[in-house]
């Protein structure tokens, strides 16, 4: 408790201020307590914390809880064996080295025109696939109504 | 499961006591009502505790505080500039606002005395009227009272001067604290 301040002013007034006497409440603030008690307790119980919850949905949310966690040192322990994976996808990366390789120099054995000619008939090939489903989409299939 | 007829006579003990630290506080009705509000419905959550426990005053007076700070905080910035701006000019329009003495200087009413302090509190700025309360009211050092607005001390002390020689105009008492004119009733 502060003691009555030394100067005599501030020690009138501390008097003063001790001397008053408290308001009263408004004749409406229980009532309003009392709603908003009675409006808490008709709320659903997912809107609740989960102390109010039903037992059995504190049950079940904490089993899934638990399960997340087992998923997840799950993966873990399949982060585990990455290396071993890694080294299988190194190993097939070493493969897929190898037959680039291979072709590179059956290209250089191939003469340039002959190269040439075979990448047109390529894009031709595809050009022509594209115009004959393009034909085929409009012409073969039954049109659909149009909604004006 | 909390007897609402129990904890409705915990209400009534409590009431006036929560809505009055909230008032001086807060000088507005419909927001010490809020706090009030808010103050009984935490109260009712850790009824258990509270029920028969001698500290419950206690607990709600700190609880309302602590609510009508956290009201307070967000008026901050503003609390904070005009507080910049607070100067003896501003506290003798405080002055001048307030019912002029009567012409006769002898004698005083406590009744009347009172309403006019309580009036005069409540129409001092913020940034005096809370620490002047804390101080006066909620019993807090100078020390805790900066701690809690997150305010200096010096600061602290200044506005808590400047409060009380607001209130000692509103009260016309002179420096030494005797009365020097008689009080008329607050405007209602």
């Amino acid at each position: 408790m502060n003691p009555e301040p030394p100067d005599p002013l501030a020690a009138a007034l501390h008097r003063e201020l001790h001397r008053l006497p408290p308001h009263r409440a408004p004749a409406d603030l229980m009532p309003r307590v009392l709603a908003a008690l009675a409006a808490a307790e008709r709320r659903a119980w997912w809107e609740r914390s989960w102390f109010e919850w039903p037992r059995a949905m504190r049950q079940l949310s904490g089993l899934a809880a638990l399960l997340a966690v087992a998923a997840l040192v799950g993966i873990t322990q399949l982060l585990r064996h990455f290396d071993t994976l890694a080294g299988t996808a190194a190993d097939a990366f070493g493969l897929a080295s190898s037959l680039g390789q291979a072709l590179a120099v059956l290209a250089h054995s191939v003469p340039f025109d002959a190269l040439l000619a075979g990448g047109v008939l390529v894009v031709a090939s595809y050009l022509c696939a594209i115009a004959l489903g393009t034909a085929f989409f409009r012409y073969a299939l039954p049109r659909r109504d149009s909604h004006s | 499961m909390t007897d609402t007829s129990e904890f409705e006579a915990f209400m009534r003990r409590h009431q006036d006591m929560v809505y009055s630290v909230a008032l001086r506080l807060l000088a507005r009705e419909a927001d010490a009502a809020d706090v009030a509000q808010e103050v009984f419905l935490r109260a009712h959550t850790h009824y258990g505790e509270l029920r028969d426990n001698e500290r419950a005053a206690g607990w709600l007076k700190t609880v309302t505080r602590n609510l009508c700070l956290n009201h307070l905080e967000r008026y901050r910035a503003r609390w904070r500039f005009f507080s910049e701006l607070d100067n003896e000019t501003t506290g003798e329009e405080f002055a001048a606002s307030l019912p002029a003495p009567a012409p006769d200087s002898t004698g005083h009413d406590d009744q009347a005395r009172s309403a006019l302090l309580e009036h005069a509190l409540q129409r001092l700025p913020a940034h005096q009227r809370v620490p002047l309360v804390l101080y006066h009211f909620e019993e807090l050092s100078y020390e805790d009272i900066a701690r809690q607005l997150r305010v200096s001390l010096g600061k602290v002390k200044t506005d808590i001067h400047r409060g009380r020689d607001a209130l000692r105009r509103a009260l016309h008492l002179d420096e030494a604290g005797e009365l020097t004119a008689r009080h008329p009733l607050p405007p209602q």
